[in-house]
């Protein structure tokens, strides 16, 4: 038997809704012409309004800058006289190019350890934190974990270098007592997992967040019927915790997946002397190295619009997906 | 419901100290080298976990001058500004976009989830702002980050989690969709209000790079971007100071600017943080 | 997992760069089509602004036409007063700089900056930009019209790779003053102190067949091993190694890895040594009929082979690939005796060492390969400058003005002038210790306004404080001073359009390829492929470029 997830706190009396409900619909239009509905969503259309306007002053106008994709930009010339090429610039995607070929491996590696440990571990967190008895302990221990989510990555390169390094801390130790020393910074055969790592270390607390406050909106009451009815701790996480969250974690993972060629950009540019471009081009430091720092402006332009492709691709598969298997993901379609 | 065994609670208290461990250890040391002495410093390579000697001189050389108080004031004042702007323009949108099947719904959807998978460049983002006439002003740091179509999707979707049987009996005593919002909708929301309100301020705190862009005026800049003059010139800082001998060390001085652009949402933190477990507060013990 | 917040990151940040400087220039240059002409022949063409070597101040060890700089072991007590009153009367004049220091307090609570103010005359309003982002800031600047009448242009990426310049001529075409109907030959003589300044800096700034900037001139001596005197003689090592053979010999002395104590910093330095000592090509080699470049030489693949071998004797830092590694730091402590770095770090070192007073350095010569002699130095691949300045189009008395002004910033070592541009005022910024001028708090924030980016009297030899230091930096430069060799692209002020986009991608390579190579990533017969790529990503091109100059020039 499962729970029904997303009941409403204690401060309202009801009893929780029946299981396996779609997500909220409300009650059909009284009319269906276009003025009819117009007249009947105009606090929302209205709501959405200054939301709406932000996006597009400051999102969506600039974003039509991106045409030089389709340009051999040169700065003196400008948008308006470069020349146009059509999808010249995409050549760099058809033709094969190893090197490109090698940073969309390391891109897809990267994309594929994050998915799989940055993405789940908070939610383990969360639920370990959940779990705990005392209010206070919980608190404490939230606020300890997200603290790396405030350094920059300059910070957080650095503070790894110092204390795993040939020369930090950890390594003098061994080296003094004669063990063998950690060959970690610097090493290309372990580099995607120490960029996992540290972005495990610096984002975990704060990812933990959104599944918290998402732990908290289960009804206290589920768990208390699901104990009268016997069930132990496992179960409840199987039936109680996990479908009150599975919204979140899908929704989210969706998200993720939108953005998913971007493995982070600052923090391996920050290492990648260190490791050497075998180990450490990705998508992103790739259009750098090629792009910017040789002036070939649209080609960077053009992958750019290529991982906006993907991403939307990959969101409305996985949303799809999702809808098979009984979520709302990111939307659907459904009456008012 | 009986506590856990203690095996079980044991892992836990392991897991849990290991994480923490993994977290206090590199910050003291933050702490410790911004109140280390240069001959500690360069001897024990840059990062000090327990200082020998504890030298406020960093901190002395931080606070006199006038910039860095003056910087986190406009941190304060663009965070405390932006967040508001921001919640009050997700949520309406959020909640816009929550009642599907209601008029331009997909199309807006679109926009927003649109905005999340392509991102505009940069100097076309600078030549919208000083078009607008916002160069060397405080809205060019707050108004293209109001909004975020992340938070946006994520509050909408928490929106539409509210029990349907609720807004229906709201309908059935003839309530319009502006008193659903106020009396339903916010009030239940308090939790995911908070976080998505957390995630504002964060963003406009560590914001420095529009306001490199955008903000000529070195005395309107905000906290991250002075902070960055500090850690990421450190390969030239030097050059320009010679005789220095008697000045704080650079390590000193750059950990203590990082922990005062920290320190305030440290103090923030807690507030927020009541709002997303109380719901488990209330009702049964759990282990 | 990360949590998008609107705020732009660096990834938008890069992949738009392309789009911002672009779109700068663009927008920068809008409508005006005249051709700019940034030919080799017309920019040879240019009469430089006569040399007037100032006499204001005399150096208590004397430099050289061949690029040794003045020493002073000392600050000329009382200094010299070389000006009557301030250069401007009035008026406001904005500038564009790039600062290494943390951000100043603005002007209203910086008592510096007001007495500066009056000191010149004039309301001095400073964008100041942390050069780690002065590409990107740059760019922002060049977009719009409202250019400052003073800009300092970003000559490197944040990652310390030299930008891709080659719309910068094309820009100060339309944008920036033609200066050399007021400098040129003797109309600079109106100006005393940029007349003081030495032709090759002048030389660094022409573009488009004209004058196009006034410079920030540095010593050619460029780059030097420093070593930690102190710490090997303590270990009873030979400090001087007369060959290779040697050098090697004293690296595996001096390294103790459980000492935490390594040779050198980095393996760069010691590529940068041994090339010298084999008599490597310093950037590029013309033969009068050939021209090479360094990764295509027979010196880089051996001294790239020799760098292997050392590597793996560990005698090189284990930490010296990371980007940004504290290097200097690592030297202070100990952790190596050997670092390559510029002349002017010599002061820094000395004031940020912990040893105390047993703290010594000098430079290490690299003696010639196998033995007999010193092999030849390189000198500086900036040339004489470190910087150049830009003005924005302005009409003619706008313009006289300003050189004026820049005349008083580039007040020689040993005025008045001098010592508050970079020190401020005594007791309040600064104070005076054993000839030499140490900040004081207020001095260090409120004088880093970044302008001796603007302009620069030439380079001096002065470690402040410190006598002994200064002799023996002016003795190392006058050791190496007269056999070093200079690239000869900078030295004939050669331009290549192609060089200037490429450069840094070019040099990326080469650099990849190296350090694949000496971690064991790669085996050494991987430099072919290196140098094929080098050739085809633009090498070849450059090459055609620069030789058809040269034998323009008829190896000048």
């Amino acid at each position: 038997m499962a729970y029904a997830r997303g009941g409403p706190p204690a401060t309202v009396d009801e009893p929780a809704p029946p299981p396996d409900r779609p997500p909220a619909a409300v009650p059909a239009p009284a009319r269906d012409s276009a003025p009819g509905r117009f007249a009947r969503d105009r606090v929302l259309l209205l709501a959405m309004l200054p939301g709406l306007g932000l996006l597009l002053t400051f999102h969506y106008l600039p974003l039509l800058g991106n045409v030089i994709a389709f340009q051999d930009f040169q700065p003196y010339l400008g948008l308006g006289d470069s020349p146009w090429v059509g999808f010249a610039n995409f050549r760099v995607l058809v033709e094969g190019d190893p090197l490109f070929l090698r940073a969309l491996r390391n891109t897809v590696v990267i994309m594929l350890l994050q998915i799989g440990v940055v993405f789940t571990l908070p939610i383990a967190l969360a639920l370990l934190l959940d779990s705990l008895l005392s209010e206070r302990l919980k608190r404490i221990v939230q606020t300890v974990l997200y603290l790396p989510h405030f350094l920059s990555w300059v910070i957080v390169v650095s503070i790894f270098n110092e204390l795993l390094g040939g020369s930090g801390p950890v390594n003098t130790f061994l080296r003094r007592h004669d063990l063998a020393t950690l060959d970690v910074i610097g090493n290309a055969a372990v580099f995607k997992e120490l960029v996992t790592g540290q972005v495990l270390w610096k984002e975990a607390g704060w990812a933990m967040i959104l599944f918290l406050a998402a732990l908290s909106r289960i009804d206290p009451e589920l768990y208390e019927a699901s104990a009268v009815d016997g069930a132990g701790r496992m179960r409840q996480l199987w039936h109680v915790t996990f479908p009150g969250l599975r919204g979140v974690i899908v929704l989210l993972l969706i998200l993720r997946l939108g953005d998913a060629l971007t493995v982070g950009f600052e923090q391996i540019i920050l290492q990648q002397q260190a490791v050497g471009l075998d180990a450490s081009e990705v998508l992103d430091t790739y259009v750098y190295n090629n792009g910017i720092v040789m002036g070939d402006w649209g080609v960077s332009a053009a992958v750019g619009l290529v991982k906006g492709l993907v991403g939307v691709a990959l969101v409305l598969g996985a949303n799809k997906l999702a809808h098979v298997f009984g979520e709302a993901g990111l939307y659907r379609r459904e009456a008012r | 419901m009986t506590p856990p065994p203690m095996p079980v609670r044991a892992l836990k208290g392991v897991v849990l100290t290991v994480c923490c461990a993994l977290v206090v250890v590199p910050f003291a040391g933050i702490v410790s080298t911004s109140l280390a002495t240069r001959e500690q410093i360069v001897r024990s390579g840059g990062f000090v976990i327990v200082p020998d000697e504890i030298s406020f001189a960093a901190y002395r050389a931080l606070f006199t001058g006038g910039v860095v108080p003056r910087a986190v004031a406009v941190s304060v004042l663009i965070t405390l500004v932006g967040t508001a702007l921001s919640l009050t323009t997700t949520t309406l949108l959020a909640y816009g976009l929550s009642r599907p099947g209601s008029l331009a719904h997909r199309p807006v959807l679109m926009l927003v989830v649109g905005a999340l998978l392509f991102t505009p460049g940069i100097i076309p983002g600078y030549l919208t702002v000083s078009t607008l006439g916002l160069l060397d002003s405080y809205w060019s740091v707050i108004l293209p980050a109001a909004v975020s179509a992340f938070n946006v999707v994520i509050l909408r979707a928490f929106f539409m989690d509210i029990p349907a049987e609720l807004v229906e009996s709201a309908r059935i005593d003839g309530a319009g969709d502006g008193q659903i919002l106020t009396r339903i909708v916010l009030p239940l929301s308090k939790a995911v209000l908070s976080v998505i309100g957390l995630f504002y301020a964060v963003g406009y705190w560590n914001a420095f790079f529009t306001a490199l862009l955008y903000l000529n005026d070195a005395a309107k800049w905000p906290i991250q971007l002075v902070l960055r003059t500090y850690v990421v010139n450190q390969q030239q800082l030097g050059v320009d100071q010679v005789g220095t001998a008697e000045l704080p060390p650079q390590e000193a001085l750059q950990m203590a600017i990082l922990v005062v652009s920290i320190v305030p949402i440290l103090l923030v933190y807690p507030f927020i943080q009541r709002h997303f477990t109380k719901g488990v507060l209330v009702g049964a013990v759990k282990g | 997992m990360s949590y998008p917040h609107a705020s732009v990151s660096r990834r938008t940040l890069l992949s738009g760069a392309a789009a911002l400087a672009g779109g700068a220039l663009l927008a920068g240059c809008g409508g005006d089509e005249r051709p700019n002409d940034n030919s080799a022949e017309a920019n040879q063409a240019v009469p430089l602004p006569a040399y007037v070597p100032s006499t204001v101040v005399k150096p208590d060890l004397p430099g050289s036409a061949n690029g040794l700089l003045d020493a002073f072991l000392a600050y000329p007590s009382p200094p010299v007063k070389q000006f009557t009153g301030p250069p401007m009367s009035g008026g406001t004049v904005s500038a564009f700089v790039l600062t290494g220091s943390p951000v100043p307090p603005p002007k209203g609570s910086n008592p510096f900056w007001q007495e500066l103010d009056r000191q010149l005359g004039v309301d001095l309003q400073l964008t100041i930009t942390p050069s780690a982002e002065m590409a990107t800031k740059f760019s922002t600047l060049v977009t719009g019209d409202d250019l400052p009448d003073l800009i300092v242009p970003a000559l490197f990426l944040p990652n310390g790779v030299p930008a891709g310049i080659g719309n910068l001529p094309q820009w100060m075409a339309t944008k920036c003053t033609d200066l050399t109907p007021h400098l040129a030959g003797d109309a600079v003589k109106e100006y005393p102190n940029l007349a003081a300044i030495p032709t090759a800096a002048w030389r660094q700034c022409v573009y488009n067949g004209g004058i196009y900037g006034v410079p920030v001139p540095r010593g050619v001596a460029g780059t030097l091993m420093f070593r930690r005197d102190d710490l090997v003689e303590t270990l009873g090592v030979n400090p001087n190694p007369a060959s290779f053979a040697e050098f090697r010999e004293f690296c595996r002395a001096v390294t103790d890895a459980k000492a935490n104590r390594w040779a050198i910093v980095n393996a760069g330095g010691l590529m940068f040594l041994v090339q010298q000592m084999l008599g490597g090509p310093n950037g590029w080699r013309w033969d009068g009929g050939t021209l090479t470049h360094q990764v295509e030489s027979e010196e880089f693949k051996a001294a790239l082979s020799d760098t292997v071998a050392m590597f793996r004797e560990g005698v090189v830092h284990p930490d010296s690939f990371a980007t940004n590694a504290p290097v200097k730091r690592w030297f202070n402590a100990g952790e190596a005796v050997l670092i390559a770095d510029r002349y002017t770090a010599w002061p820094q070192f000395y004031a940020e060492n912990i040893a105390g007073p047993a703290f010594r350095i000098s430079g290490m010569r690299p003696p010639k390969y196998d033995g007999g002699g010193w092999a030849a130095t390189w000198q500086s691949s900036a040339g004489s400058i470190n910087n150049f300045t830009v003005f924005k189009k302005a009409e003619t008395g706008r313009i006289k003005d300003l050189l004026k002004l820049c005349d008083y910033l580039a007040a020689p070592f040993g005025t008045a002038e001098w010592l508050f541009r970079r020190y401020g005022q005594e007791g309040v910024h600064y104070t005076m210790r054993n000839g030499g001028p140490v900040y004081t708090q207020a001095g260090v924030s409120q004088t880093a306004l970044g302008i001796r980016y603007i302009v620069d009297a030439p380079d001096t030899i002065f470690i402040p404080g410190l006598p002994d230091a200064t002799r023996a930096s002016y003795q190392y430069q006058k050791d190496v001073i007269d056999t070093s060799v200079p690239d000869p692209v900078v030295a004939n002020g050669l331009f290549s359009d192609e060089w200037s986009r490429k450069q840094p991608v070019l040099g990326q390579i080469v650099l990849n390829g190296q350090n694949d190579i000496i971690a064991g990533r790669q085996p050494l017969s991987h430099l072919d492929e290196v140098i094929r790529n080098w050739r085809s990503q633009g090498g070849d091109q450059v090459r055609k470029e620069f030789t058809e100059q040269l034998q323009k020039l008829g190896g000048r």
